[in-house]
């Protein structure tokens, strides 16, 4: 027994060690900040003043500048969207602002994958983000303990200790200040690439790609929780799809599947859907040279216009007009008058 | 199941909590149960192959043991009765019964292994006979997954049925400890190939829980993790671009991932060795060491008694010996000794068991030319300093060479380690030609190490290096004493929980990113 007492001492003292090292190593990281989207402390700054929630994934982290829509609509406006984010992290990151803050309308980003990326095959990167943005280490162990897979463990480990280890090499890396992220409320805009093609070259890659059509149930499971607690909290919320570059669009031959989805589960909970790839005037508001950072992410110049054409949208949608006929009804009809069909 | 898993580490330490919990009497029925789940999980369709080796070497040699007591019996009661050559006859009718049975289960055994292993490799050479000689050749449609482990089980099985047959050791009555025997986990990927006498003694001992083992078995996993996942792992990131590019890298990058894959194939070999043996530390258990600084050996001979030690006791025991000691080869050497000389015929006997042995050798390794060659070297090298032993010594007698001196013991260690370099990376290229091409490229190309500096980070190589340093290290320490001793005597328990906690985060750090880009598991599983 004795033998045993000792073994059982030296191994918690051991796993204690490895705990203080670690968490030496570790919480630079979220003292310095060192990552642009390490919002956490311009969140806290804003506590309280947020009414305008944006949520989504990377196709809205670059495309929603709440300045913009702020200024249009009145509003005070937050974009809480992350890359390669979960509907788990989407769901978590509400839920916790819409606890401290007076979020009348959020607007989620339902873009092509949403509901159909895997985590399973994805791995834990999204979670990896927002982990760095949560700054209470209880909430940060809740998270991970609940989203976590068993064999990525070691993997999320050295992410926590290569991140920490660089914070401290490295404390000012993105050059990011808690100020600029309060300025910026979420929004980081990419530079421009030109995404045009020739006709030759579109024809070259036309229906060339099929989306994944299987719903990754997890993901529909947080929606739906998504939607509970905006029923509970009375908040609007506003599905939208963000625009993408025509070789995205030229590219996928069933973009109907997700879009008519979305339609179904918007239409059965009663929420508004503005799917923004079917604007019929979407290659002057978005052009190909300008608008867009890669095939499905915009640009600064692109999120610039994107903002104000949605701010101009709701302002439209609030004051009780229709807004049908400024959309295509489906991608068929959008790829029939499209440039890259011709 | 990837022992590189937290899935494995939480079934190792599910494994010991168990071990020490249940009564003492049901501590090896949980290793059987465990060791069967764990080949389960590697594909529970090859669990039949093994159980058909299992049952064939418990069968046989249950049959062999009954046909041995029964003729004892029998001639112990009719003592009076039967004349000499009576006696004799029924003996020999006896043994070649037993001979039959031995050979059967053999023949099933390596039969099965060589099916799996060797069937394409022998379809490519009828293929390129029937192609030469301008015939169809045959299609190779045949795709099936070597079952886990086969090489190292099937050798540690046999060399249990032969044991049994030739009377060292007597046959085990209890099929389930005949089946831990053959599928015991730690051992089944990698060896070591354990004879039956000294693992079963530690397998159904009861054992108690000691915080020696515990801490001692600990600190080898944890060494083991480190060696693989530091030190192999990163390094295969060079040795795989240079091996893939020799064609055009440098000399001096080709020679150096050369040395690289040396330490590499040691740290990886050796390392899943400290994690299996550390697991089975911690339940009392020991296992025999397979590696005894084998790049300390000042020769080839030498080098082979401590790389791969199990391996080589069993071509030792199984087929060296028995064929050294032939009675046509001892004939052989007799009359050699008549016609050439004593020293000829005293090493001729010697030499045909190494012929066979080597190429058997190659064989085992890999079903190639490659490894034939391989197998063919190693043979080659120690064949010749076996006939040229007595000339050697003339010639350190006129130099006034001593085998103590420092320089002298020096050259024979940089000598080995470089020759066994050579020979090791041969087969690792591809095909022959590539490996000699591989050869070949160390003296015909110029230029500095950016060909072989051009992958990977310097951040891993360098944790890399310093491993390679730490192992050369601990190497040096344990010429004295264990390294574990050492710590212990120089170091008090809070600074020994300190450094391994410390390594414990080097492993994380510098061995997980790593571990995700490399493809493959452990290199001597392929065998």
């Amino acid at each position: 027994m004795q033998s045993f007492k000792k073994a059982l001492f030296v191994s918690l003292a051991f796993v204690l060690c490895v705990i203080i090292i670690s968490a030496l190593l570790v919480e630079p990281l979220f003292i310095n900040r060192p990552n642009y989207f390490q919002d956490s402390e311009a969140r806290n700054e804003l506590s309280g003043t947020i009414d305008f929630a944006i949520s989504g994934s990377s196709y809205s982290y670059r495309a929603f500048d709440p300045n913009i829509i702020d200024g249009v609509l009145g509003t005070s406006g937050y974009n809480f969207s992350g890359a390669r984010m979960t509907m788990a992290g989407r769901y978590e990151m509400l839920k916790l602002e819409t606890e401290r803050n007076p979020i009348k309308t959020v607007v989620f980003d339902m873009s092509c994958d949403t509901l159909y990326r895997n985590r399973d095959e994805e791995g834990p990167e999204g979670d990896l983000y927002l982990l760095s943005r949560i700054d209470s280490p209880l909430e940060r162990l809740k998270y991970a303990s609940q989203q976590i897979r068993l064999d990525e463990y070691f993997s999320v480990y050295y992410y926590f200790l290569k991140s920490g280890i660089s914070a401290i090499i490295n404390p000012d890396e993105s050059g990011w200040t808690d100020s600029d992220r309060v300025e910026c409320r979420g929004y980081y805009p990419r530079w421009m690439n030109d995404m045009s093609m020739t006709a030759a070259e579109y024809a070259e890659i036309r229906n060339t790609e099929s989306m994944e059509t299987e719903i990754y149930a997890e993901n529909l499971e947080y929606l739906n929780k998504i939607i509970e607690l905006c029923k509970e909290k009375d908040i609007r919320l506003i599905f939208v799809t963000v625009p993408v570059s025509n070789q995205t669009l030229c590219r996928v031959d069933n973009l109907d599947v997700p879009r008519e989805k979305y339609a179904e589960i918007a239409e059965a909970n009663g929420i508004e859907f503005y799917d923004l790839n079917l604007l019929k005037n979407r290659s002057e508001l978005f052009p190909e040279e300008t608008a867009f950072f890669d095939d499905s992410h915009l640009s600064t110049y692109g999120s610039a216009t994107f903002s104000s054409v949605f701010a101009e949208l709701m302002q439209t949608v609030n004051g009780g007009g229709d807004v049908t006929d400024m959309f295509f009804s489906s991608y068929k009809e959008l790829d029939a008058n499209s440039v890259y069909s011709k | 199941m990837d022992i590189l898993s937290i899935r494995f580490l939480l079934l190792a330490a599910g494994l010991v909590v168990m071990y020490f919990l249940v009564p003492k009497r049901f501590q090896w029925p949980l290793l059987l149960a465990v060791s069967l789940l764990f080949y389960c999980m590697a594909g529970v369709r090859h669990v039949i192959y093994i159980l058909i080796t299992a049952s064939s070497t418990y069968g046989a040699t249950r049959i062999i043991q009954g046909m041995e007591n029964r003729q004892k019996l029998f001639l112990r009661e009719n003592k009076a009765a039967l004349s000499k050559e009576e006696k004799t006859a029924y003996k020999e009718k006896g043994k070649s019964r037993r001979k039959a049975v031995m050979v059967i289960t053999l023949l099933l055994n390596f039969g099965i292994l060589c099916a799996f292993k060797y069937f394409h490799f022998a379809l490519e050479q009828v293929n390129s006979v029937i192609g030469a000689l301008g015939g169809s050749q045959i299609e190779d449609s045949f795709n099936w997954i070597i079952p886990l482990g086969i090489s190292f089980y099937t050798f540690q099985s046999m060399g249990y049925l032969l044991d049994v047959y030739w009377g060292r050791v007597e046959a085990e009555n209890n099929y389930f400890k005949v089946l831990l025997f053959v599928t015991f986990f730690p051992q089944i990927t990698q060896g070591p190939i354990s004879n039956f006498k000294q693992l079963t003694e530690e397998l159904f001992a009861e054992h108690s829980f000691s915080y020696r083992n515990y801490s001692r078995g600990c600190q080898r996993m944890m060494w083991g993790f480190f060696k693989k996942m530091v030190v192999a792992n990163v390094l295969s990131i060079y040795t795989g671009n240079i091996f893939a590019n020799y064609g055009s890298c440098s000399g001096l990058s080709a020679l150096a991932g050369m040395f690289m894959y040396s330490v590499e194939i040691y740290a990886d070999f050796s390392g899943y060795m400290d994690i299996m043996c550390g697991l089975c530390e911690i339940l009392g258990i020991r296992l025999m060491e397979n590696f005894e600084r084998p790049y300390f050996s000042k020769s080839v001979a030498e080098y082979w008694r401590r790389w791969h030690h199990s391996l080589g006791e069993w071509f030792k025991n199984y087929l060296y010996y028995p064929i050294a000691v032939a009675k046509w080869n001892q004939k052989l050497g007799r009359n050699a000794k008549e016609k050439f000389g004593k020293a000829f015929g005293n090493n001729l006997p010697a030499t045909l068991a190494l012929i066979v042995v080597w190429f058997t050798t190659g064989l085992w390794h890999g079903a190639s030319w490659a490894y034939i060659v391989w197998g063919g070297l190693n043979g080659a090298v120690i064949i010749f300093s076996l006939w040229m032993e007595q000339t050697y010594e003339k010639w350190k007698s006129a130099l006034k060479i001593k085998d103590s001196s420092w320089g002298w013991r020096a050259f024979q260690t940089v000598r080995t380690f470089t020759l066994v370099t050579f020979i090791k990376a041969l087969p690792e290229v591809g095909t022959l030609s590539q490996g000699v091409g591989l050869w070949k490229s160390v003296f015909a190309h110029s230029g500095g190490f950016a060909d072989l500096l051009s992958v990977g980070d310097t951040k891993s190589l360098c944790a890399a290096l310093a491993g390679t340093l730490l192992i050369f290290v601990t190497s040096l320490i344990q010429r004295r004493q264990s390294v574990r001793s050492w710590l212990e005597d120089k170091t008090c328990l809070p600074v020994r929980i300190l450094l391994f906690a410390v390594l414990f985060i080097a492993i994380v750090y510098f061995g997980v990113p790593v571990m995700e880009n490399v493809e493959g598991g452990f290199i001597y599983a392929e065998f």
